[in-house]
């Protein structure tokens, strides 16, 4: 079946916050029936470039042209009316409402009165020709992030989609079900469909895209280019600036590993002695049956890197909150240091040397309306202040928190200036140099490199290999596995709640995703 | 207690209720939408007063009950331009609409204290056959006509929620405005919208305490009646059928601690026991307020309530 | 985010200086809406105005004595407003833990305490009685929001009410003197000192009512700012108020600060009603407040939610209480607060975005578009 093609093209586009320039110079050509692949560092500005598609962000410079007419959008509803939607990484559904009031919400052909029948079967079609299961009349809150990804992708399906722009659309996805997805992608592009795929994952991009345009620094390092011979590694050296001559040259078209390259060449402290007491220990956790942590077994020693990998949403939160005193488990035990402190509450696993820096930088963590002084003493202030009557010494938390950003080189402000001023990678320097004062004994981070650019990510791994160096026990929760695996001594990983398998270095790849996906139990 | 005793209370009840049932239910609109608005004790004194001096003026009590619904409309824009333009917080905004509320109501309604009833009014209008009904015929049909309406717009509001894409749309925006907004919503014109809708709802729970409960104007007369309303909100469970039973059900209890205050009973009588009784309702409100969120899992809360867009 | 055709851009520090401009500026917009309104309801906008200033501030000693007699429950009030708000706690219940408090104060007065007793003892003990009943009266909000999350905006307001039946009881039944809508008056022992008790003394002090609440309201706006910015408590109080999450997870008890915040804050209001009865009218009578509880949610916020501003801001509104009494109709002060409150707010994203005029070809992220 042959399909006439169009052509989405991006010429010349740039985006201008202020001084800043997020994209410049951008461009691109997009058919139908292929998948084109978008890939860079986080902060390339694929984001940018794709809210521009979508008609959710206007180019301060260059056009957009639908098989060379110039368009312009004014609106995300703009966008979809030529065939233009977007699958946003973290679904944007309005939970409350059912799957099928997800899929036709918003969309331009819905008559003012709903026949929900009608609409069913016109969903239930559209299920049936790409083979997807999916519960309709569930409200989203109950659905798995697969069934979530599924009813984005309907809703875009259904509304006479061109061009499909997904963002990271594997990255909450198990293995498994990353798998499954991108044979549907292919269906999708072969059925005739448009589909801009962005992704740091470049095995997977190479698995699923015709072609390949690469980000960098808000410009297009490469366009358009075939995936047809084109090696992750080339491609690596491409993301991180380093265009190889001869991108055709290199003949290898097994898609290798690839490591991103704030995970290279860390230089892993050696593990404890296994035999050695561990710092901190839990004893058949249970949390609640549902979505909570059930019957968890975990100990962590002095200098050990343990980290605990899953796909979110798992019950990683309940983990790393009952490890630090936050939340009272429901059934078991919490040790530190062999003694039982279950339900003992936050600050008495903070005197005891046990520190958590939360996923969450501005709504935990941290909060944009605190000064930076007020962050870096969160947890401290206590300690600050002059009995008898508690009163904080500003003055010597203010001297202290210069201290701390100078030795942990956090720009953007000083300590009277407001978190909201500094960027993530900077406030996530803040938080670690708080977390790492004075002498922990355990920290628990939980996704520390989330949303941060390659510098800063690499400063936060090796202040986490250095403090393990130093004799501290680290527990590190992370979605991302190729951070869990280049990182750990010891690696747990969690699925709905159950510790699926524990296995120490070297990994076996294929049984952590197996075992991430709930298809393995046991080590 | 006989069976005309239970009959008087539960008609006095339906009608009790009325105020109530408009007030919440236009709430319910407004917080559906995402905009808490506590400005509603203001705006149902402003559109009693209003709705008292337009039918005084006019002498129609039609064009006192648009006149009151208008004034609604009105200062539920003014919310909606400090929530939603302004970003102000939803709460103080509220306060302070309490304020302009009271002192417009006081202000303005300075003049027609001395009106007392003699105002032009709706009466009773019993619906022919139904009305004949025993004992519910009495109680449900024969009312004044603004009960009749909310009859209607109860099952109204409840189908147009489920089946209608303007519905599901008010649903959508007040859970996840984001998403609302990338799927092409204006966030900004829903929530306007349902804001003032929610104020006209108000203004004629207001005029319909001045125009057929207590016909009149006095100072303070919907006394709290407003606070009440957003409570019942929550215990409603923000659904239409939910608000109007707990509507009737606080209508029902002020009207028989009315009821007992005025009856000729020794014990009744007792000043002790006049003070629980007046203080019931208040109470009341607040138990069942805690009931609600103690017992209840999902509050059903849009969850962008509060949040600006 | 944009308005028309302006851009908000987030302000990342906070200047005391622009602070008070934008504040400035709400106030001057109150000025001119509430000018329009009046007209709209016949009323002499200059007429009003000069009559407010006169017979606030510029009447002589009398008038001021008067204003700052009335700002000290608007002070006490206020300052347990502030409190709670910047904690995240809507406590808009003070008008009834002012009942309570005063109630309280006054039952010791008149039958706890034992005729001839020394004022000292006595007035210590009314304090102390007010202060209690208040409290307890927010901590029945903050009890019922910390327990089971309860909204405290709803339950602080039913129980206005409940309060205002309670005092009504005493005034009309139990306490009532001879079936007059008051207590008996108190013992001179149970009156807060006046500038006119030294006329004896100092001749230009007779009949100036300003009593010895004032300087209790000054020390307590001292040892709230104190607490406030200053202690422990108060930086926890700060963090629970701009996001319980962040508050919870570095270690503070958020319940425990839930039910202390608002006792406090009802405490304060309750000590309002104490000073009230004890150093204005020496009874417990009908009305006896004019909505001190609820300006207080207005002193508070024109305050900026800051101790020391509180007093200014009460004295400011205690004017527009004091001149309003001259005014007919009487619904002229509430009017006016409500309409300067709705524009200081209108005015308060002035103090979080800076304006920016769109470029014609800026980016312009598309509302719910780009985070």
């Amino acid at each position: 079946m042959t399909h006439p093609v169009t052509t989405l093209n991006v010429h010349g586009v740039s985006v201008h916050f202020g001084e800043v320039v997020a994209c410049d110079d951008v461009n691109l050509t997009l058919n139908t029936g292929e998948v084109h692949a978008v890939v860079g560092e986080n902060g390339a500005g694929k984001s940018t470039l794709m809210h521009v598609l979508a008609g959710a962000l206007r180019p301060t410079l260059g056009t957009l042209q639908v098989d060379g007419v110039p368009v312009s959008f004014r609106s995300a509803q703009d966008a979809q009316d030529l065939g233009i939607s977007m699958v946003y990484q973290n679904f944007r559904l309005v939970e409350r409402l059912t799957a099928l009031e997800n899929i036709v919400l918003g969309w331009k052909k819905l008559p003012r009165r709903l026949n929900w029948r009608h609409l069913e079967t016109l969903v239930k079609e559209q299920c049936e020709a790409l083979q997807l299961d999916l519960p309709l009349h569930r409200p989203v809150f109950e659905l798995s992030a697969g069934e979530k990804q599924k009813t984005t992708l309907l809703r875009a399906l259904i509304r006479e989609t061109r061009f499909l722009i997904l963002d990271e659309p594997t990255a909450v996805l198990t293995p498994h079900e990353a798998q499954r997805f991108l044979a549907l992608v292919n269906r999708l592009a072969t059925q005739g469909m448009g589909v801009i795929f962005v992704s740091h994952k470049l095995p997977e991009v190479l698995s699923v895209a015709n072609r390949v345009s690469v980000l960098r620094h808000g410009r297009t390092l490469l366009s358009n280019h075939s995936t047809q011979g084109l090696s992750p590694a080339s491609l690596a050296a491409c993301m991180v600036g380093e265009v190889p001559t001869e991108l055709h040259s290199t003949g290898d078209p097994s898609p290798g590993r690839m490591l991103s390259p704030s995970l290279q060449g860390l230089d892993l402290p050696e593990a404890p002695d296994p035999k050695s007491p561990p710092i901190a220990e839990l004893e058949g956790v249970f949390t609640g049956a549902e979505g909570g942590l059930r019957d968890v077994h975990f100990a962590v020693r002095a200098g050990e890197i343990v980290a605990l990998a899953g796909v979110s949403g798992n019950g990683q939160k309940d983990f790393v909150e009952v490890l630090s005193g936050l939340k009272r488990p429901q059934g078991g035990r919490v040790r530190l240091e062999g003694d039982d402190v279950t339900g003992k509450g936050p600050r008495v696993f903070q005197k005891r040397g046990v520190r958590y820096l939360s996923e969450d930088r501005y709504d935990e963590g941290a909060h944009p309306e605190l000064t930076l002084a007020e962050t870096s003493f969160l947890k401290d202030y206590r300690q600050r202040a002059r009995s008898p009557f508690h009163l904080l010494n500003r003055k010597l938390m203010a001297f202290e928190t210069k201290e701390r950003l100078r030795a942990f080189d956090v720009r953007g402000g000083n300590e009277n200036s407001l978190c909201g001023s500094l960027s993530g990678g900077n406030l996530q320097k803040l938080l670690l140099s708080r977390e790492l004062a004075g002498t922990p004994k355990l920290i628990i981070v939980h996704e520390p490199a989330q949303g941060l650019d390659l510098h800063a990510a690499r400063f936060v791994y090796e202040q986490i290999l250095s403090a393990a160096a130093s004799g501290c026990g680290i527990v590190l929760v992370s979605s991302d596995l190729e951070e869990t695996l280049a990182l750990a001594h010891t690696l747990y990983v969690l699925y709905r709640g159950k510790i699926m398998s524990v296995s120490q270095r070297p990994f076996q790849r294929p049984a952590v995703g197996r075992a991430m996906a709930g298809l393995e139990e046991g080590v | 207690m006989n069976a005309s005793f239970m009959e008087n209370l539960l008609s006095a009840g339906v009608e009790r209720s009325l105020p109530l049932f408009y007030a919440a239910t236009g709430e319910t609109l407004s917080e559906l939408s995402g905009v808490l608005n506590l400005g509603q004790e203001g705006i149902m004194l402003a559109s009693a007063m209003t709705a008292v001096a337009v039918s005084h003026t006019t002498g129609s009590a039609m064009a006192g009950l648009m006149a009151g619904m208008a004034m609604g409309g009105a200062m539920a824009l003014l919310h909606a331009l400090l929530t939603v333009t302004l970003r102000a917080d939803q709460v103080v905004a509220g306060l302070s609409l309490v304020f302009v509320g009271t002192g417009i109501a006081s202000v303005g309604g300075a003049g027609l204290v001395a009106l007392r009833q003699g105002v032009p009014h709706f009466e009773p209008w019993a619906i022919p056959l139904l009305s004949d009904i025993p004992f519910l015929g009495n109680v449900l049909f024969n009312q004044v006509p603004l009960v009749y309406a909310a009859y209607l717009m109860i099952p109204t509001i409840h189908w147009w929620l489920g089946h209608t894409r303007a519905g599901l749309n008010l649903r959508a925006v007040g859970e996840n405005p984001a998403a609302a907004s990338a799927m092409g919503l204006s966030v900004t014109r829903l929530r306007y919208l349902y804001v003032v809708v929610g104020g006209v709802l108000t203004g004629l729970g207001g005029a319909s305490l001045s125009l057929a409960i207590t016909p009149g104007w006095s100072d303070g007369l919907s006394n709290g009646q407003g606070w009440i309303a957003i409570g019942l909100v929550i215990v409603g469970g923000w659904r239409p059928w939910g608000v109007a039973l707990a509507a009737f059900f606080f209508g029902t209890l002020q009207r028989l601690t009315l009821d007992l205050q005025g009856s000729q009973s020794e014990f009744l009588d007792s000043p002790l026991v006049g003070l629980f009784l007046r203080m019931a309702p208040y109470l009341g409100a607040i138990v069942v307020l805690v009931l609600v969120t103690r017992f209840k899992k999902r509050l059903g809360a849009p969850e962008g309530l509060g949040k600006p867009a | 985010m944009t308005i028309g055709p302006w851009q908000l851009i987030p302000r990342t520090e906070y200047t005391v200086s622009s602070r008070l401009a934008v504040l400035g500026l709400g106030v001057a917009g109150g000025a001119v809406l509430s000018t329009l309104l009046l007209l709209l309801f016949g009323l002499s906008p200059v007429e009003v105005f000069s009559t407010i200033i006169h017979s606030a501030f510029l009447g002589g000693f009398y008038a001021i004595s008067d204003t700052l007699t009335q700002a000290i429950p608007l002070i006490l009030c206020g300052l347990g407003c502030a409190v709670a708000f910047r904690s995240g706690l809507w406590n808009v219940g003070a008008e009834g833990q002012l009942f309570l408090g005063a109630w309280a104060a006054t039952g010791v007065a008149t039958f706890v305490v034992p005729p001839g007793s020394s004022p000292v003892w006595t007035l210590t003990l009314m304090a102390l009685a007010g202060f209690a009943a208040g409290a307890l009266w927010g901590a029945i909000p903050g009890i019922l929001k910390a327990r089971y999350q309860t909204n405290e905006i709803l339950v602080s307001l039913m129980l206005v009410y409940v309060a205002s039946e309670w005092i009504n009881y005493f005034i009309y039944v139990r306490w009532s003197q001879g079936g007059f809508q008051m207590t008996p008056l108190f013992p001179k022992n149970a009156w807060l000192p006046r500038l006119s008790d030294w006329a004896a003394e100092v001749p230009s002090l007779a009949g100036l009512t300003l009593h010895l609440g004032f300087v209790l309201a000054l020390l307590a706006a001292v040892l709230m700012w104190f607490l406030m910015w200053r202690s422990a408590r108060g930086f926890e109080w700060k963090v629970t108020g701009i996001s319980p999450r962040v508050a919870r997870y570095a270690g503070m008890s958020v319940k425990r600060n839930i039910v202390l915040v608002m006792s406090l804050s009802g405490g304060l209001a309750g000590l309002a009603g104490m000073a009230e009865v004890a150093g204005t009218v020496h009874r417990l009578q009908d009305n006896f407040s004019p909505g001190y509880g609820f300006t207080a949610i207005l002193v508070a916020w024109l305050a900026r939610l800051h101790p020391l501003g509180v007093i200014v801001a009460a004295i400011l509104l205690s004017g527009l209480l004091v001149g309003a009494k001259e005014i007919q109709p009487g619904g002229v002060a509430v009017l006016l607060q409500g309409v300067i409150l709705s524009t200081v707010i209108a005015c308060d994203l002035l103090t979080h975005y800076r304006l920016k005029r769109s470029v014609a070809k800026g980016p312009e992220p598309i509302p719910g578009g780009a985070r």
